[in-house]
């Protein structure tokens, strides 16, 4: 069986999936959560978060001993956009 | 009569062009995909090659074109639908990343080259429609292949279209063997039929403005 790689494009979708799906009551969701679920390692995760914050498709929320991620308006309206042209890459059998 | 004909179907090809890569380019800078980049140059370049085709008929019908040279001016918009085939071809080729899946497109790239040394006295003009031809064949086989595993209605109309397109050249490429005769305006028609089945499916997209940001 062949080896599918994701794309970049595709393991932002991921994480930012998993912050909206797994939010915990809208108070965002754990660096665990989204490292277990959006299937990325932590030295990756922490540069790509950074980067979704500064974009502004995620909002940091800092607690006691850490911090969670909360997805934002941008980042679910990415997430609508994100979609139209997965579907719109797929329908050439291409993978965004 | 048929001048104005190959005209408008020329016009035609570079507004469905255009609007498939302002698309794809709309994409790109709200998402950042590197595929959606190539689908861009892709059809922005088929739509260059149709809206040179349409500048090389006007020379013809306002007999101009003794005042240029209307068949290099041919040999640069097939050149330009040629470089769009092309990255449509890379961006199925450069998806598959072991070279067991990247040989058929070594082979089919060779094969490209064959008219090169077969046909004695060909036209540069030829050869580009055999590449095109062939670059084709290659996009609409993978097309067809990923329809095979995902069975997308969408992916099996757009494979139709490359298909078209494909045959569009091949009726075009005939015409050398029978100049002046109605091959020509045939493939222009199977090429529009070809370019519209790609756009039908992207019609339920929504063209207007999509605007998030600057990319991630």
């Amino acid at each position: 069986m062949a080896v599918v790689y994701r794309t970049h494009v595709r393991i932002i979708a991921d994480i930012l999936n998993t912050a909206r799906d797994y939010s915990d009551n809208g108070n965002g969701v754990s660096i665990t959560v989204l490292i277990r679920r959006a299937n990325v390692s932590y030295g990756r995760i922490t540069k790509i978060l950074g980067r979704l914050i500064d974009v502004g498709l995620l909002e940091e929320m800092p607690e006691d001993k850490s911090c969670k991620y909360k997805i934002s308006e941008r980042g679910m309206e990415f997430l609508k956009v994100y979609s139209n042209f997965h579907d719109f890459v797929e329908s050439f059998g291409l993978k965004i | 009569m048929d001048l104005i004909f190959e005209s408008v179907m020329n016009l035609l090809g570079f507004g469905i062009g255009l609007s498939i890569g302002r698309f794809a380019y709309r994409g790109y800078t709200n998402v950042g995909s590197p595929t959606l980049l190539r689908l861009t140059f892709a059809f922005l370049s088929i739509s260059i090659g149709f809206f040179i085709l349409w500048v090389q008929s006007m020379f013809d019908i306002f007999a101009l074109s003794k005042a240029a040279d209307v068949d290099s001016i041919l040999v640069i918009g097939l050149g330009f639908q040629a470089l769009g085939y092309f990255f449509l071809a890379f961006s199925h080729s450069i998806q598959s990343l072991t070279f067991k899946h990247m040989a058929p497109a070594f082979a089919l790239v060779s094969l490209a080259i064959a008219p090169f040394f077969v046909i004695p006295g060909n036209s540069i003009e030829h050869i580009i429609r055999s590449i095109s031809f062939i670059l084709l064949v290659y996009g609409a086989t993978q097309t067809m292949t990923s329809y095979m595993w995902s069975k997308n209605r969408n992916t099996l109309i757009i494979a139709s279209g490359l298909a078209l397109l494909a045959l569009g050249e091949f009726i075009g490429w005939y015409n050398f063997i029978y100049p002046g005769s109605m091959f020509y305006y045939a493939s222009i028609i199977v090429k529009i039929a070809g370019i519209s089945a790609i756009f039908v499916p992207l019609y339920r997209f929504p063209m207007g403005r999509i605007k998030v940001g600057s990319s991630v």
